[in-house]
């Protein structure tokens, strides 16, 4: 079984609009005040240029798993490094997206739920997402997609009479202070269109002919719909009081007000939002696995595996991100620095002995 | 067998997902519609509760509300997590605070707590961005006790006066959300309306036996970080409300002319603020424009004479609120902030001496009127 195009670039297209706008914001704000559409187009054209690098080397190896496409790009020893370093990246990204979730729903919504009975909810479907395989997820992930896109548009087109277009100056700002760690800040979540080299095997290249621009288009879209909701609380909130908001995009739901009738959303909005997060998260440690997987030549997916890897998740975020705080800390501490491995200097690299390879593979030829 | 295997994980989450630890039944929840907040004579807080009877949600409810009382209960404590806790040993009901349109501070909280009480709403995610706050003139539990037309739930009538009927222009609606931001701005003052208690002969019901007292809102109060600045006249806050060109449709203007009174209504309104800088002095610029109907005319007024009449109406009205605020030092046109967005490089230079600076700005005041329609209905009046 396998995926078209068009599911693989909603998979990526998920995963890219579920996480900007829940805790960025506020840090971006802090940074850049009301120049934060600055880093976030400067994130997306490095992301861009990175999907791109990833796609290539990707397009040239077709049917071949990342790990078999990092091992002839860069060569065995070299490529199960990377392989490895690239299955932590997933595996913390899934950790990041689990506990996400599960401190925004007790934060928000259920106070007096133990926070393991929603974390272990949440790891079991990502099990069972596991167990379904990326073919399922890229099926399911059309339809949530187009759940997701339509609330981030209502949400968007709902509260601009609620914009003070005098928050957005100065246009340009006064220095550059803040500018690079906003840039790795939303670096840190477009970047994750990496994603790209480990969904690209199972597209079926036999049926269905190259449709780059396609791909790229799409995923362009959710970078630049999501930053819309950044600057469009920037315009609702004002840049200081934004940099106050923990979680900036539910107080902007709850500022929705069509008339009489239509009010509270909140509770409607998360949810679809917390179903695409769900996905994600599923996405997220199906690929550690199938990382995992490969790097160990198992022929076949082991759920033994699965299981083992969704306890020390389990065992993990009680250790390391137990709560919001500790989360935060990590995500704009640590992550944002530790992401530019796998967002820049790793696709650098692969780019590199690429491109070396193709041109002495086309020199061997001449 | 899988499905024997599979059984033990199904029941599993059967058990968490029924989540029975944040459940709320609607009939073990007590709807917060309004909160008033005072202070006591030994530096407490008194806290005034108001909640809606269940039965005044539905719609056969509301139609038979008229003889029903909501329930307003006060509560004295040292802070108002405390008074809100407290709330809870009287409600045989869980208090629930998202449903909450009103929020009334007392004049004297706006004076010594303002902070303190305002952090602890800010940090009740319960408390929506959306609830309008306004100012007690006195006590805000008198206002959360008294009456307003038409609506049985207080709260809900003070919010419905604030957002719907506002046809004088002498306030602007401010909500949490409004509030906050102009709190977190540093060059920035907040405001709230301010709400009193009138027992004026033209207000009062013919029934007797009734309540001889309404609820009236024509003014704004400035804060400067939880710090009372000020607060202005009605007619100030009319000149204020044009100045940012806020004036509300349907506003009605009496304007005393050579010839005889000339009462107008506001169609629309808008103002269009220039800053200009010379060197570090700013200078700034209001151009004004109103079109407007008029609603009752001198016999022998020509439509020219009248458009004229308003705008010098207008801009002596306002020339006295700018410079009346400039003497007092009082920003509550925003210009601060202006500035700062504009002109970024002066305002690091001139923002610490604003209040010389302020003092010395040179303020042009433009207004253009026009005339709608004259709704002449009748051509003279009745002699």
């Amino acid at each position: 079984m396998r995926i078209t195009h068009g599911q693989m670039t909603a998979l990526v297209m998920l995963v890219l609009l579920v996480q900007i706008y829940a805790y960025a914001p506020a840090y971006m704000a802090e940074h850049t005040h009301q120049s934060l559409w600055i880093p976030l187009l400067l994130s997306i054209a490095l992301s861009a240029i990175v999907g791109w690098t990833m796609l290539i080397v990707s397009e040239h190896y077709p049917n071949e798993s990342f790990v078999s496409v990092l091992h002839k790009v860069i060569g065995k020893f070299l490529g199960n490094i990377v392989a490895g370093l690239y299955f932590i990246y997933f595996f913390i990204l899934f950790i990041i997206h689990s506990q996400m979730i599960v401190t925004t729903f007790k934060t928000l919504f259920l106070p007096r739920t133990p926070m393991s009975a929603i974390l272990l909810l949440v790891l079991i479907l990502a099990l069972y997402c596991s167990f379904l395989g990326i073919e399922v997820l890229a099926r399911a992930s059309n339809m949530v997609l187009i759940l997701l896109l339509a609330t981030i548009l209502l949400l968007i087109f709902s509260v601009i009479p609620e914009i003070d277009p005098s928050y957005y100056k100065p246009i340009f700002p006064q220095s550059s202070d803040g500018l690079l760690y906003s840039t790795l800040i939303s670096f840190s979540n477009y970047g994750q269109i990496v994603l790209l080299s480990t969904i690209f095997p199972f597209v079926n290249h036999q049926k269905e002919k190259r449709k780059r621009s396609k791909v790229f288009g799409g995923i362009l879209f959710s970078c630049f719909l999501t930053s819309m909701v950044l600057v469009v609380e920037i315009g609702v909130f004002s840049p200081f009081e934004l940099q106050r908001l923990q979680y900036p995009t539910v107080e902007l739901i709850t500022l929705i007000q069509i008339g009489e009738f239509m009010e509270r959303m909140e509770i409607f909005l998360v949810t679809i939002w917390a179903g695409a997060m769900l996905l994600v998260i599923g996405i997220f440690f199906t690929v550690s696995c199938l990382t995992m997987t490969h790097m160990l030549k198992k022929p076949k997916e082991s759920k033994a595996l699965n299981i083992l890897l969704i306890m020390i998740g389990f065992a993990s975020i009680l250790q390391f991100v137990p709560d919001t705080t500790n989360l935060i800390t990590f995500i704009y501490g640590q992550w944002v620095y530790l992401s530019l491995i796998f967002h820049a200097v790793l696709p650098v690299l692969i780019g590199l002995f690429f491109f070396i390879r193709i041109k002495v593979m086309k020199h061997g030829k001449s | 067998m899988v499905k024997v295997n599979k059984m033990p994980l199904v029941i599993f989450c059967l058990f968490i997902l029924t989540g029975c630890w944040d459940r709320n039944e609607i009939s073990d929840i007590n709807f917060v519609m309004g909160m008033a907040i005072d202070t006591t004579d030994e530096d407490k807080l008194r806290v005034t509760f108001q909640w809606a009877l269940p039965t005044q949600f539905s719609t056969e409810g509301a139609k038979g509300a008229g003889s029903q009382e909501n329930t307003d209960f006060s509560i004295e404590a040292d802070s108002l997590t405390r008074a809100m806790s407290m709330l809870t040993e009287i409600s045989p009901r869980t208090p629930v605070y998202s449903h909450m349109e009103l929020i009334v501070l007392g004049e004297e909280v706006v004076q010594k707590e303002m902070e303190n009480v305002i952090n602890v709403i800010d940090r009740e995610f319960e408390v929506r961005r959306t609830v309008n706050i306004v100012t007690a003139k006195g006590k805000g539990e008198d206002i959360l006790r008294s009456k307003t037309p038409f609506e049985t739930v207080q709260s809900t009538g003070i919010q419905k006066i604030i957002t719907m009927s506002n046809q004088s222009s002498t306030f602007r609606d401010v909500n949490l959300n409004d509030l906050f931001i102009h709190v977190a701005d540093p060059d920035s003052l907040a405001y709230t309306p301010v709400v009193e208690t009138v027992a004026q002969s033209g207000l009062e019901p013919t029934e007797t036996g009734g309540q001889n007292s309404w609820i009236q809102v024509d003014r704004v109060i400035f804060f400067d970080k939880f710090k009372k600045q000020l607060e202005l006249s009605a007619e100030e806050s009319k000149a204020w409300m044009y100045v940012l060109g806020k004036v509300e449709d349907r506003t009605v203007m009496e304007i005393p002319t050579d010839k005889g009174m000339l009462v107008t209504s506001s169609v629309s309104q808008k103002s269009k603020p220039t800053i200009e800088m010379n060197g570090d002095q700013p200078s700034v610029k209001y151009t004004i424009t109103e079109k407007t109907s008029i609603m009752d005319k001198p016999i022998d007024m020509t439509k020219s004479e009248m458009e004229k009449a308003i705008e010098a109406y207008l801009s002596e009205k306002v020339t006295e609120t700018i410079k009346k605020m400039q003497e007092e030092n009082h920003d509550i046109f925003f210009l601060r902030k202006a500035i700062r967005q504009q002109y970024p490089q002066q305002w690091k230079k001139i923002r610490k001496n604003w209040p010389e600076t302020y003092a010395s700005i040179q303020f042009e005041v433009h207004t253009k009127v026009t005339i709608e329609h004259q709704n002449a209905l009748r051509k003279d009046k009745i002699e």
